[in-house]
């Protein structure tokens, strides 16, 4: 090549594009500030970044631009995915350093789980958060509203109904709690049946928590709120509240009732189709200046149509929010989703948040022990789209990380990104 | 466990048995090994050659995956006879460190200038420098700078799990230069009993003992005297252009000792341009090490 041609120029892709090529010789250019991308199959920008890529060339090849004359060519330079500088001197080439995700201690690479044993107790920073189930709800109610809840309970915090009266006890939680301040845990979430506050002291229970510097929330249906009220007054937490279509009891509920005043609460209200949508307005009432309700979509089986309306990832979805290079390496990598928090159940069993298996039990184990049983067999804080139907997608890192709902569907792509079939 | 390796041969067995990791100090061939020395000053280099080799003969293995070398570099030696002794001898990359600086007698300060050598200056005075530098990995010391400029600076390297999730903070560090916080990733028990942070430190900063009664460690103390260390170097370390990403241990800074010494690792503004110079430098002579180190280094 002649030097001192001025057609020559250095040619990088932008290091603020995720390149990703299919198996079948696809390619997806996505740029993570602006948003902007391209699915592309041609021959020329598919070499371009494969050359690109090469480590020998560091993410700058010299080109002459009047070579590629492909369409896509063009627009990839257009929008910004491809960059030019000038060439002066070979020996003056520009070093790109491309974006490769380096993670240290990736859980993932080792060969034999148990290596995770040279992190020591320090294993537990990566314990951000507890879900706490105090107890089951065992009102006595009709079955439609208690198979209802028994579907919600699995795909948010709330808990579920079962004939039984047992719950976990104080010396239980202290025992957590004790540990949980020697890990990264800020958020405890307790979840309160309807069963939990009879049996214990309520002072005994305020000063508990009282003494641990976390940041509480306690979940509950709004049926209980004035049991659980009176045996948390006086404690600094905030209460997330949920109403469903059973709330009501044909009584208008109203949330700027004085009960609430003076109190963090959040309101939710679960919704499982177009009507509940349009007739919630009907039962709950608002001032309108200080409230708000979070609607959130519940799975029942048999309203797939609902979700795939509204719940579903569209590709507008995806092109309305710019997902950064670090939501994608973050992706790749673990479930933000359920990263980081365990669920402690009435019975001291633990499963992670996000998966149904039984990680194993406060009782005989210290929550090191389950955060080592998670970080080797991998129940759900490493389930990545990659280890489901959706790894064949372009997409799979720049949508959110499953979701409960898939978890509980079996359903692994809830999108209509892509042409793909739901796949079990 | 760190060895001279003398008595290796006597306890082998029992080594083995309990997998023990062993770092056996030798620093090269027969001149370069010429400082360690028995008591009367007779040469150990002999029996330490004999005592590796013979656990390389008796279990292979074991050798391959738990024995490795630690060598210092001084003026009897450099970098490329280390990597070419260690390489052709055992089949082995050494990890290579410079004499340490603190703590000289300054009596005797010329003696002790004539047998340091820098790492960085061997390795570029021996004729196959490129070879010996890919080939030493993090045991170069452009290597292993290059790489502690993109685990410092590179927005696409993550210090672990939690920094995946939550995000990289814009200044990593809370404390002055990189010292591994004491008993955070190893522990360093001498003979004498002295319990130290590291291998590689003088054994004057002990941060507890063992004896036959047990261990003695003061916490407490172990922490103020940690906070004193800090306040000492933190003046230092506020001007230094590479405050926010040095890693350079305190105990090796100089600093402890002598208040009016200048730490080896500062950097000022020229300093810090020649650093950055030299990190694209290196990219530039090896492209190929910029994907190797972000699809497979570690930092240990």
């Amino acid at each position: 090549m002649d030097e001192n041609n001025e057609n020559f120029r250095w040619l990088y892709i932008s290091p603020d594009v995720y390149v990703h090529e299919s198996a079948g010789g696809q390619l997806l250019l996505y740029h993570t500030v602006s948003g902007k991308h391209m699915v592309t199959s041609d021959p020329e920008l598919t070499q371009i970044a494969g050359e690109v890529y090469e480590p020998k060339n560091l993410g700058v090849i010299e080109c002459r631009l009047h070579d590629h004359t492909s369409i896509d060519f063009k627009k990839a330079v257009q929008e910004g995915f491809i960059k030019t500088l000038p060439y002066k001197d070979r020996k003056l080439k520009p070093i790109n350093f491309l974006p490769i995700l380096n993670l240290q201690n990736d859980f993932s690479r080792y060969e034999n789980p148990d290596d995770i044993a040279h992190l020591g107790r320090n294993v537990c920073r990566f314990l951000t958060e507890l879900n706490i189930y105090l107890s089951y709800e065992n009102k006595r109610t009709n079955t439609e509203k208690r198979d209802f809840r028994n579907k919600v309970s699995r795909q948010i915090l709330l808990p579920e109904y079962k004939n039984s009266r047992l719950h976990l006890h104080l010396p239980d939680i202290e025992n957590v709690l004790l540990q949980a301040t020697h890990s990264g845990i800020k958020r405890i979430n307790l979840i309160s049946g309807n069963n939990f506050f009879n049996p214990i002291n309520h002072d005994h229970f305020v000063k508990l928590l009282a003494n641990f510097d976390f940041e509480y929330h306690i979940h509950a249906y709004l049926d209980d709120f004035y049991e659980i009220l009176a045996a948390c007054s006086g404690l600094n937490v905030t209460y997330d509240l949920y109403t469903d279509k059973f709330s009501s009891n044909g009584k208008i509920i109203d949330l700027s009732s004085p009960c609430f005043a003076g109190k963090h609460c959040h309101f939710h209200h679960l919704i499982t189709s177009k009507e509940d949508f349009k007739c919630y307005p009907n039962f709950l009432h608002m001032n309108g200046q200080n409230e708000s309700i979070d609607l959130i979509p519940i799975l029942t089986g048999d309203n797939i149509n609902f979700f795939e309306e509204h719940v579903f990832i569209s590709m507008q979805d995806l092109l309305d929010n710019t997902v950064s290079m670090h939501a994608i390496f973050r992706n790749q990598k673990l479930n933000s989703n359920f990263f980081g928090i365990l669920n402690i159940y009435p019975d001291k069993t633990v499963s992670t948040h996000g998966s149904p298996c039984i990680l194993g039990n406060i009782k005989n184990s210290s929550l090191p022990e389950l955060v080592y049983n998670e970080l080797k067999t991998n129940t759900s804080w490493r389930k990545t789209r990659d280890l489901t139907g959706c790894k064949n997608c372009h997409f799979c890192f720049l949508c959110p990380p499953i979701s409960k709902y898939e978890i509980v569907s079996g359903v692994y792509n809830m999108c209509a990104v892509s042409n793909k079939t739901h796949s079990k | 466990m760190t060895t001279n390796a003398l008595l290796l041969p006597k306890y082998l067995d029992y080594i083995v048995k309990k997998n023990f990791k062993v770092l056996i100090s030798l620093d090269g061939d027969e001149r370069g090994s010429s400082y360690r020395a028995y008591h009367d000053g007779s040469p150990a280099f002999k029996q330490v050659v004999e005592a590796a080799l013979l656990v390389k003969n008796k279990y292979p293995v074991f050798f391959e995956s738990n024995i490795n070398f630690n060598a210092v570099l001084h003026d009897r030696n450099s970098v490329e006879d280390l990597y070419t002794f260690f390489e052709t001898k055992f089949g082995k990359r050494p990890r290579i460190g410079e004499i340490n600086t603190s703590g000289i007698d300054p009596a005797q300060t010329d003696e002790f200038k004539q047998m340091f050598k820098s790492k960085r200056a061997s390795l570029f005075d021996g004729d196959r420098c490129s070879e010996i530098e890919e080939k030493l990995d993090f045991e170069s010391p452009t290597f292993s700078s290059a790489f502690n400029y993109l685990f410092m600076k590179s927005p696409y390297m993550y210090m672990d799990y939690n920094e995946l999730l939550f995000g990289r903070k814009n200044n990593r560090k809370e404390f002055p230069t990189g010292t591994c916080l004491p008993f955070s990733k190893k522990t360093f028990i001498t003979v004498s009993g002295k319990i130290l942070p590291c291998e590689r430190i003088s054994h004057k900063y002990y941060v507890g003992t063992l004896d036959e009664r047990g261990v003695d460690i003061n916490f407490e103390h172990v922490s103020e005297t940690y906070n004193t260390y800090y306040e000492k170097v933190a003046r230092t370390c506020s001007r230094c252009y590479d405050r926010d990403s040095c890693l350079c241990c305190l105990f090796h800074t100089g600093l402890l000792g002598n208040s009016s010494t200048v730490c080896r690792h500062f950097m000022n503004e020229e300093d810090d341009k020649r650093y950055l110079a030299c990190q694209y430098d290196f990219f530039k002579r090896h492209p190929e090490l910029y994907a190797e180190i972000m699809n497979n280094a570690e930092y240990y």
